[in-house]
């Protein structure tokens, strides 16, 4: 009986260790499919709900730009 | 124990190590002690032996990782970004965490125009060729804001005169940083008034110079009310002088 819960308790394990691993697999693949994005030539549109700069002579914008802040994948 | 048991256990274990494998773990990065940075995976996995002709001083070194400095031409010692170079392929150049987010302003080799580089993306730039990786996918993240979602680079240049523009954050976004640097290069003669001067909404300067080439850096958060049109101005007198700022925010 004990080796009968035992081994199903074995087989569970292998299972829920085989889901997780794929789970990492593809968590990671996602973040290498985010990485053509490129960042710091992309300027800011001064629309409203943005940090907004502009000069004083007739408001166009100062040359603002704006990229995003991303948590590494590296760090939990 | 039978065979099939023994089987199992071992197809356990072999699984545990596996996942643990897969993650995506840059080994004991200095996340404590890192402030603005740039990042990217370069290459799949790096022969760390390969990074040391960028690196001008080594910090630290294990057979996971190593971390050094990274000259940047034109620039001080002090501007070296630090660059962390992972084996499983990551490269991060950072600031250590008491310097403002300004430090990336790549002043001595920027001449003018929309900036395309920071010192960072430099830093990344120079070891990821030496170890043939790439750029691609560069992004950044400062250590010690977690919840800044975005930055905003504003550059103003002037020559021989005043210029300035302004600032309003909404009222709805948190502001985690509002980091300044201010660059002059002035004429060293006597028989001229080479000097540079930023204001901040009409008010006394903030940082000012003299006749030479100098740059500084430092931070306007507590005097940057959200909701507000701020004034920045800067003034040169007989050269080149330059303003730059960096707002990290989540909306």
């Amino acid at each position: 009986m004990i080796r009968k819960y035992l081994r199903i308790g074995l087989i569970l394990l292998v299972l829920a260790v085989l889901v997780l691993a794929a789970s990492a697999f593809i968590a990671t693949k996602l973040t290498h499919e985010k990485a053509s994005e490129v960042p710091l030539n992309n300027s800011s549109s001064n629309t409203t709900g943005h940090a907004s700069a502009s000069n004083d002579t007739n408001k166009t914008p100062a040359g603002p730009i704006s990229i995003p802040l991303e948590k590494p994948p590296f760090i939990d | 124990m039978n065979t099939g048991n023994k089987i199992l256990i071992s197809a356990a274990l072999l699984g545990i190590f596996l996942l643990a494998g897969s993650a995506s773990a840059a080994v004991d990065f200095p996340a404590s002690e890192a402030g603005i940075s740039a990042y990217v995976k370069a290459k799949a996995s790096i022969n760390l032996n390969d990074t040391k002709s960028a690196f001008a001083s080594i910090e630290r070194e294990t057979s996971d990782y190593i971390i050094g400095t990274v000259a940047i031409a034109l620039h001080a010692e002090e501007e070296y970004p630090h660059v962390y170079v992972s084996t499983d392929g990551w490269v991060v150049a950072y600031y250590p965490d008491d310097r403002p987010s300004s430090w990336l302003f790549p002043w001595n080799d920027y001449a003018g125009g929309a900036i395309s580089s920071t010192t960072l993306s430099k830093a990344v730039g120079i070891v990821a060729t030496a170890v043939g990786g790439t750029t691609t996918g560069l992004k950044y993240y400062d250590f010690r804001y977690p919840d800044a979602s975005k930055m905003m680079i504003i550059l103003e240049s002037v020559s021989s005169g005043t210029d300035y523009f302004y600032v309003t954050i909404p009222t709805t976004f948190s502001t985690y940083a509002i980091d300044w640097s201010h660059y002059a290069s002035t004429s060293l003669s006597t028989l001229k008034s080479g000097s540079g001067f930023v204001y901040l909404d009409g008010g006394n300067s903030f940082s000012s110079f003299g006749r030479g080439t100098y740059w500084a850096y430092g931070s306007l958060i507590g005097q940057f009310d959200n909701g507000v049109e701020h004034e920045i101005k800067i003034k040169t007198n007989d050269g080149t002088g330059r303003i730059g700022l960096v707002l990290e925010y989540a909306e």
